[in-house]
């Protein structure tokens, strides 16, 4: 699992790179979740991720409720057809703003914010 | 000076030996060699005789020999030392090819020590073992003693030899015990040891031990044995290090792996014990954890009014998390759909019950709004679906700042007529099979997965099984089991495996298992695995409406 942060403007940008599974998530989370800060703006890329089990949907709702609880804004782009199918059939679609590729993703952030 | 000096006092022709032989003084010189030499030059060049040269040679030969032996005797010691290091290396070997092992261990001590006494022709020996606090763990003897001495145990090493070793981290050889207070003699000790060598086992200035070597002569040891010891002492903390820090490892993992199969006890306390009877249909049930705690379940159990409730859900993630909740989710779906106040044990009772439900707001769980299902939904089965709601407002109130939910689906059947009503949160569709194997109906998700958001809708949704029909509930642990060349099984892989036609609800599930099986190989199991199968019996197979 590789981990790349990198800043463009005022949006932390975090890309993951492999399986994101009851091994790797907890690492991921302890990266991401120290990211989100108070009016914080993540966009999370999952175009290089090619599976994610339940311990990694865990790991997005945790992401949600702490970029929620401190109105901050998550956006997630490049969604496989296998991740986006499981999100769909346990609800988590409906909870996240999510893009397909990662330069209209850094445009759906609320500038007003 | 005085050699030129001497020199032009004598006759030519004289030859050295002649030379050495008259000057006592120049005789016990000759033993030296440096500067020697250089004189020996100036011999040759003043006198230039044959005689001289020959003597020269002699000498040097005899530093030669000296020399010669001096490198046989190093030798020696290095020959002694490999073999002793040959020795303990087998023995070594030997440890690392077995599972660690208390009494390989042990006997490889007993071989080490005894190589000791025999490498320094010790006439006894003793090898002292101590743990990380300086505390004797274990002692081994080269000889029969009459009188273990127990006491030794689990005491710290502060007295004697091996005491002074502990403080001074190095070798000890006493010469004389006769002549030395660090030697305590043990009191109705028939043998008198005279010569000891004491020799820390170290690593790093970790000590496991002490090896103490006796005899009876004094002056017995000598500075050669010592190091020879030294060199053995150093193979054999190689060893214990890796024994000790193995069996702390082991002991630790021991204790992991008791407490995690007390905890797969109790969580399989959580399963139903026995499938409930149900008259007209048959039940099948598959549970395979991928670890030793699970985060799948499903359950099964009798709802007042003669329904029955049907459970099958994962909890995210794996390991003893998601154990923990599954204990949760699956005590609150009893409590909340009132399978309690069927067994006495709820605090308030059904009507109570009812009205909680009604404060939540009849919104909450909304009726289906697709048109194939226009018949009312049952009331009794309403009531039991409620739990779905509660349940998920406390886990999201109570835990949601830890991320868990589970997928889960939950079925209230009313067995005389066929009857279900169910919730999908944001489980795996279940699939309702007809006898010849295909998909008549899928029960897609109605809702998100439990625990997710506090105060959000489910539908409930109704269909009815006909007689032959299954429904068929699996957790992704089937779809997602992966060969060894990382595959997925699939979904359709698993509807390869319905046709051509079902007979049993047990033998679908022994089929489905054979076929995932088939498919994993050797691989690791990567998830939980678990199957649900609830088959209504046709009518010449029931012998109950018969």
């Amino acid at each position: 699992m590789k981990i790349n942060i990198k800043t463009v403007g005022d949006i932390q940008v975090i890309a993951l790179e492999g399986d994101v599974d009851a091994n790797t998530a907890p690492k991921v989370q302890q990266h991401v979740l120290s990211l989100a800060e108070p009016k914080s703006k993540i966009l999370l890329n999952l175009t290089d991720v090619p599976y994610m089990s339940s311990a990694g949907l865990r790991m997005l709702l945790s992401l949600y409720r702490q970029t929620t609880t401190k109105q901050g804004q998550l956006v997630l782009v490049g969604l496989g057809e296998d991740i986006r199918r499981t999100m769909s059939v346990t609800g988590f679609l409906n909870f996240f703003t999510t893009c397909d590729t990662l330069e209209v993703g850094l445009t759906v952030f609320d500038r007003n914010f | 000076m005085t050699v030129t000096f001497r020199l032009r006092g004598l006759s030519p022709g004289l030859g050295l030996l002649e030379l050495i032989k008259l000057d006592p003084a120049l005789q016990s010189r000759s033993k030296c060699s440096g500067d020697q030499r250089s004189q020996a030059k100036v011999f040759v060049i003043l006198g230039g005789i044959d005689r001289v040269a020959n003597g020269l040679r002699e000498q040097i030969l005899l530093q030669e020999i000296v020399r010669l032996q001096q490198k046989v005797a190093e030798l020696t010691l290095a020959q002694t030392a490999l073999e002793a290091q040959r020795q303990l290396l087998a023995g070594f070997v030997e440890i690392a090819r077995s599972p660690i092992n208390t009494e390989i261990l042990k006997q490889f001590l007993l071989e080490a020590l005894t190589l000791s006494t025999n490498i320094t022709g010790a006439e006894r020996g003793s090898l002292l073992l101590v743990d990380r606090h300086g505390k004797i763990e274990d002692a081994i003897f080269t000889h029969d003693l009459t009188q273990t001495p127990g006491t030794l145990f689990n005491q710290f090493i502060d007295r004697g030899v091996a005491g002074w070793i502990n403080t001074h981290r190095q070798i000890v050889l006493i010469p004389d015990t006769e002549q030395d207070q660090r030697w305590l003699k043990w009191p109705d000790n028939q043998y008198k040891a005279r010569s000891v060598l004491g020799v820390p086992i170290l690593k790093e200035q970790t000590l496991y031990g002490v090896i103490t070597l006796l005899h009876s002569v004094p002056h017995y040891f000598s500075p050669a044995t010592v190091n020879v010891m030294d060199m053995t002492a150093g193979q054999m903390s190689l060893v214990l290090e890796n024994a000790q820090i193995y069996g702390r490892l082991q002991r630790y993992s021991q204790s992991l792996n008791m407490d995690l199969e007390k905890g797969r006890q109790i969580q399989i306390n959580f399963l139903p014990a026995i499938i409930p009877h149900v008259p007209g249909w048959e039940i099948a049930a598959h549970f395979q954890p991928a670890d030793q705690m699970a985060g799948d379940f499903y359950d099964i159990f009798e709802l007042p009014q003669g329904q029955v409730g049907l459970v099958i859900a994962d909890v995210c993630d794996k390991g003893v998390g998601a154990a923990l909740f599954m204990g949760l989710f699956r005590s609150l779906m009893r409590i909340f759909s009132g399978q309690t106040v069927l067994a006495g044990l709820s605090v308030q009772s059904l009507e109570e019950h009812q009205m909680l439900a009604e404060q939540y707001g009849g919104d909450a769980i909304a009726p289906p709004t697709d048109a194939s299902h226009p018949m009312r939904l049952d009331a009794q089965h309403m009531l039991a679906l409620r739990a779905i709601r509660l349940t998920n407002d406390y886990i999201a109130i109570n835990h949601g700042d830890l991320g868990m939910f589970a997928t889960l689906f939950f079925g209230v059947l009313n067995p005389k007529t066929g009857e279900l009503t169910y919730v999908n949160a944001g489980h795996e569709p279940l699939m309702v099979l007809t006898a010849a194997g295909t998909v008549r109906e899928e029960l897609r998700a109605s809702g998100p997965a439990l625990g997710v958001m506090p105060k959000i809708p489910f539908r409930m949704r109704r269909t009815v099984l006909a007689a032959g029909e299954i429904l068929l509930g699996y957790t992704d642990g089937v779809t997602d089991a992966r060969a060894t060349d990382e595959r997925f099984f699939t979904k359709p892989e698993l509807l390869k495996h319905l046709a051509p036609s079902i007979t049993s609800a047990q033998t679908l599930l022994n089929n489905i298992m054979a076929a995932v099986r088939n498919h994993t190989g050797v691989a690791k199991q990567f998830d939980d695995v678990t199957l649900l199968a609830v088959r209504r019996l046709p009518r010449e197979e029931d012998g109950w409406r018969v």
